[in-house]
């Protein structure tokens, strides 16, 4: 088990900073903003999980448990979800929003780093003694904040991708973005439900929740980004 | 000129796979979300543990 709880967030971590270079190779390529903000909050993604995997191997830190709190519950959803805003949303609406989660992600961070932790309550011990958990910061009005990010990159992030490939199967056209769309929603659920299932009692819920979605994101971020070879299927159609 | 039109129409359409599976997961998918964010306006209001 505490090798499983180094080992997953491990593999996120390299994987999301993997995914992450990549994406910001593409952004050097095109100079488009979400690529930009993706890329960050991919970032953020990844020192979430070597903050987990430095927990699991290393035990307690104040520094490390501030800096996985701060990226992997507060930011990393939000940030990403603000990628899939300047992606969909007019640029003056995206630019209005990246102001606004800016200043908050700047509030955040000064709550996060100036709060009163508690050792003793940093994970999720009552259920599986496993995950790290929120409920070490003590102090009022931190943990509070969470939801309205994760609020705010669930509707963006998810419903963002849901939302584009929609309107690509409607109009039945770049079946690639739409089956990448797809995939990057249904990886950017799975570490919420592992959160929860973790709350619930399942070991090691949440570092299997945020590897898969790290993996699904990023296989749905290849399939988008490729154009499916449909040089066959014409060969096949034209000996009909 | 036969052939532009095939391609063109072509390009609207989706493989019958496809053409079914999709919908029925950007359903499915939007259900979960919209259960998330029921879960995360718990978690805000303190109806669930660990929040």
């Amino acid at each position: 088990m505490a090798t499983l709880t180094t080992l997953l967030p491990l593999l996120s971590s390299v994987l999301s900073f993997v995914f992450a270079a990549l994406v910001f190779r593409r952004y050097l390529w095109r100079r488009r903003p979400h690529l930009l903000i993706w890329a960050i909050g991919l970032v953020f993604y990844g020192i979430g999980g070597f903050c987990e995997a430095y927990y699991g191997a290393f035990g307690w830190s104040g520094l490390i448990f501030r800096l996985w709190y701060l990226c992997g519950a507060i930011l990393v959803a939000a940030w990403l979800g603000q990628g899939t805003v300047y992606l969909l949303a007019k640029r003056r609406w995206a630019n209005a929003l990246m102001i606004i989660l800016v200043a908050a992600s700047l509030y955040g961070m000064v709550r996060v780093f100036t709060a009163e932790l508690d050792p003793s309550l940093m994970t999720t011990s009552v259920h599986t003694g496993s995950e790290l958990s929120g409920h070490a910061i003590v102090t009022d009005g931190v943990r509070v904040l969470t939801p309205f990010f994760n609020l705010y990159g669930t509707v963006t992030l998810v419903g963002g991708a849901v939302w584009s490939a929609w309107l690509f199967w409607r109009k039945r056209i770049l079946l690639h973005r739409t089956i990448g769309n797809i995939l990057i929603a249904i990886g950017a659920t799975l570490p919420a439900f592992g959160g929860t299932f973790s709350r619930f009692g399942v070991p090691l819920a949440l570092y299997i929740g945020e590897l898969l979605g790290a993996v699904l994101m990023f296989v749905g971020f290849i399939r988008a980004t490729t154009p499916m070879d449909d040089t066959g299927e014409r060969r096949r159609r034209g000996g009909e | 000129m036969a052939d532009k039109n095939e391609r063109t129409s072509r390009k609207h359409e989706y493989p019958p796979f496809w053409d079914k599976v999709v919908p029925i997961a950007l359903t499915i998918i939007a259900i979960i979300m919209f259960l998330l964010l029921g879960i995360i306006v718990g978690v805000a209001m303190g109806l669930f543990p660990g929040g």
